[in-house]
């Protein structure tokens, strides 16, 4: 009759035999794969970015340009949306297979860099004698050069002229107004007018809470990686929010929840329902194509009149090369290329920030769409009287724009006070950097 | 099923009156139904109405109906992006196909041996095989990235077909011994009498009595897979082979602009063979359930 198989135990232990000698032998190459680095490079470059249709267009056009220029090298170029971007650096980064040029945000350069991921770029011949030592400072840590910017931007108030005239109320002086000046702005804008003064949505972006601290003398993060700042200036932060928001000058907990969720084309201001909302100069070209007329900036209130003034020039974003790239040499020239050559800074102009090379910035002044010509005079205004640039967040500062969205939720709610609201901000990124 | 039946005493008025009142009971009973199940569909209608509204208007105006029928969304999403839509398509069904046919003969093989025939280890490895339901995806990835990788699979769409062809997917191959195991042995052993090995049982008696279980496991791929995201991204970077869900990722862009018009036009678009899909199956669970092999 039936039996069970009678060489059975053969055929199965050829079988996982089998099996577990095909899935060793991958694992074992793994072990004894160190990282690139060739003195010999094969001319294969990964190239990858995160940005919308639009900079992947352009960003092609700069590659072609390049390879046109470099015979014997080859990019393979990979664009994609920010958050899908990092979740698939992260695997790559951790599989071996990491992109030989890569975007990188300041939230995670230090990350990356600390898990030796980036290589140092100050040896590897790309030319940064045009960049500004504050701007290079900041893809800085350790000595070495882990990040260079492409480009800078600042945080400022953009603000609908046509809307402030329309409640009757008279635009301030943005040199010497206070944030008090600014609660009574946005006040009067939304008790005369039909808009909101302000969707208060910025008021949960640690970078604008870091003007306000580094306007006090403090900062959000300090040079060895933790907070910087006290929690008397945190309850006054979350003070102005309660302050505005009882005096109605800004929207309704629920509606900036969804202002919020909706994204940016569907902030008020871009939709014409808000009068001022705190923007970085790189975004004003896509509020302004939504919104269909001019925006005027001014400074964030606070600047005068301070321990010092709080603005700093944000690196919009890094050039990284990773440490494992099969070409040293070929990743050197295409972020030099990216970063210095003409035809580059013609097709990015100010999309990934105003250019960090100071002779290019100048060379296209003149030739800027108007939306990121504002946002050039405008950082051209105030970097005389900057103060120096904040020091590169530490690891796992990425997180903190969650944590701040989330405490900034149960205030405006009323879940919480101002005082516990930055007890919790603090305790929760204090675990994430570590720091606790 | 639900018919009424006339009152046991029948009187010509009171079989009237229950007949009545059982035919307004279903009439509210379906629109009870009709109602909840309009409920659990709104946010299909919202998006179907945000596909024809224009973009300013998706957010700002509340209601169902379009003010102006904007076509154009649909092709605008089909043409906006690098490739016409109909190459993400393609590459998704490319992928859908693999994996189900992958699923449907290796999860059924491995389903027939842990329900029916007996080797050593073999409660052992089926508790393994239940442990592996139970790791999450962000703990498996890096070693099947780092094993992918070296064999030179990352960015071609091995990485996500052969795992199928495998038995990975530990969930269907649960649902099938289940189901194998309902069905009696006596069936087995009448073909072992005429004369049939494991591979005849198997594919002569137990997988057409498997039909609905292979339905549903078919329907399921279909949709996990259609749907993936994740893994899509991390295997298919940097190569040529955008598939539907990253396609519509890339209408998305949380720094700048998102054309939320073409979004949920292409949406509905990707929806189209997941329903499709579902209504072709249907059948055959149904019909599988109606005619077990039970006597």
């Amino acid at each position: 009759m039936h039996s069970s198989n009678p060489s059975g135990v053969s055929r199965r232990t050829l079988a996982k035999a089998g099996i577990f000698g095909a899935a060793a032998a991958p694992l074992l190459a793994a072990c004894g794969n160190d990282g690139g680095g060739a003195e010999e490079g094969d001319g294969q470059l990964d190239f990858w970015w995160w940005g919308s249709d639009p900079r992947h267009e352009y960003t092609q056009k700069i590659v072609d340009a390049f390879l046109a220029k470099n015979e014997g090298i080859t990019i393979k170029p990979s664009p994609n949306e920010f958050d899908a971007y990092w979740d698939a650096l992260n695997v790559a980064v951790s599989g071996n297979n990491a992109p030989d040029v890569l975007q990188q945000d300041e939230r995670y350069l230090r990350d990356y860099a600390d898990k030796n991921a980036l290589l140092p770029l100050d040896d590897l011949g790309i030319d940064l004698s045009k960049i500004e030592e504050g701007t290079l400072k900041t893809g800085q840590f350790d000595g070495k050069t882990y990040g260079i910017a492409t480009g800078v931007n600042a945080f400022a108030l953009l603000v609908n002229p046509a809307l402030v005239d329309a409640a009757g109320v008279t635009m301030p002086d943005d040199t010497t107004w206070s944030w008090a000046d600014f609660m009574q702005f946005i006040t009067d804008l939304s008790a005369q007018g039909d808009a909101i003064g302000n969707s208060a949505v910025s008021f949960s972006n640690e970078s604008l809470f870091n003007v306000f601290a580094r306007q006090k003398g403090e900062s959000l993060y300090t040079e060895d990686g933790k907070l910087g700042f006290t929690e008397a200036t945190m309850n006054e932060w979350w003070q102005m929010v309660l302050t505005l928001r009882d005096a109605g000058a800004i929207p309704e907990p629920s509606k900036i929840v969804e202002a919020f969720a909706a994204g940016q084309d569907q902030a008020p201001l871009a939709t014409g329902t808000g009068v001022t909302e705190f923007y970085w100069t790189n975004q004003i070209g896509a509020i302004q194509s939504v919104l269909g007329s001019d925006l005027v900036l001014l400074r964030v209130p606070g600047e005068s009149g301070g321990a010092q003034p709080g603005l700093y020039l944000k690196s919009a974003m890094y050039w990284s090369v990773s440490r494992t790239t099969s070409d040293q040499a070929a990743a050197a020239k295409l972020v030099d290329y990216l970063l210095n050559s003409d035809e580059s800074i013609d097709l990015m102009l100010g999309d990934r920030g105003l250019p960090s090379n100071t002779a290019q910035r100048e060379r296209i002044l003149p030739v800027l769409p108007p939306d990121q010509a504002l946002g050039a005079d405008y950082i051209a205004a105030i970097t005389p009287g900057l103060a120096e640039g904040p020091p590169v967040p530490p690891i796992g500062s990425g997180g903190a724009a969650d944590i701040m969205l989330g405490v900034f939720e149960s205030l405006i709610f009323d879940d919480t006070s101002p005082e516990e609201a930055t007890a919790a901000f603090i305790a929760q990124t204090n675990a994430a950097i570590g720091a606790a | 099923m639900t018919e009424t039946k006339p009152a046991p005493a029948p009187t010509r008025r009171s079989s009237e009156r229950s007949a009545v009142t059982g035919g307004l009971k279903r009439f509210v009973f379906h629109l009870l139904l009709l109602t909840a199940a309009m409920i659990m569909i709104y946010p299909l209608l919202w998006m179907l109405s945000a596909s024809l509204k224009p973009i300013d208007e998706i957010f700002s105006d509340p209601g169902l109906i379009p003010s102006t029928w904007e076509w154009g969304n649909y092709a605008e999403g089909w043409t906006t992006l690098d490739e016409p839509f109909q190459k993400y398509i393609f590459n998704s069904l490319i992928i859908v196909a693999g994996a189900i046919v992958g699923n449907l003969v290796s999860c059924s093989m491995a389903a027939y041996a842990f329900a029916r025939l007996r080797f050593p280890m073999r409660g052992m490895l089926f508790a393994v095989m239940l442990g592996t339901i139970m790791l999450p995806i962000h703990v498996v990835i890096i070693p099947q990235y780092i094993l992918f990788n070296n064999l030179g699979w990352v960015g071609t769409f091995w990485p996500l077909i052969v795992p199928k062809l495998l038995a990975t997917d530990a969930f269907f191959v649960f649902l099938m011994v289940q189901f194998i195991r309902g069905l009696p042995r006596e069936l087995d052993e009448a073909a072992a009498i005429d004369g049939c090995g494991y591979w005849g049982t198997y594919l002569r008696i137990i997988m057409p009595l498997c039909m609905p279980a292979l339905a549903t496991t078919a329907i399921f791929t279909f949709i996990w897979t259609w749907n993936d995201f994740y893994s899509q991204l991390i295997y298919l970077q940097g190569a040529d082979l955008t598939t539907v869900p990253l396609a519509l990722r890339m209408f998305m862009d949380s720094t700048g602009t998102t054309n939320w018009g073409a979004l949920f036009a292409m949406s509905i678009v990707a929806l189209g063979p997941i329903f499709g899909f579902f209504l072709a199956g249907q059948r055959y669970l149904v019909r599988g359930i109606a005619t077990t092999g039970i006597k």
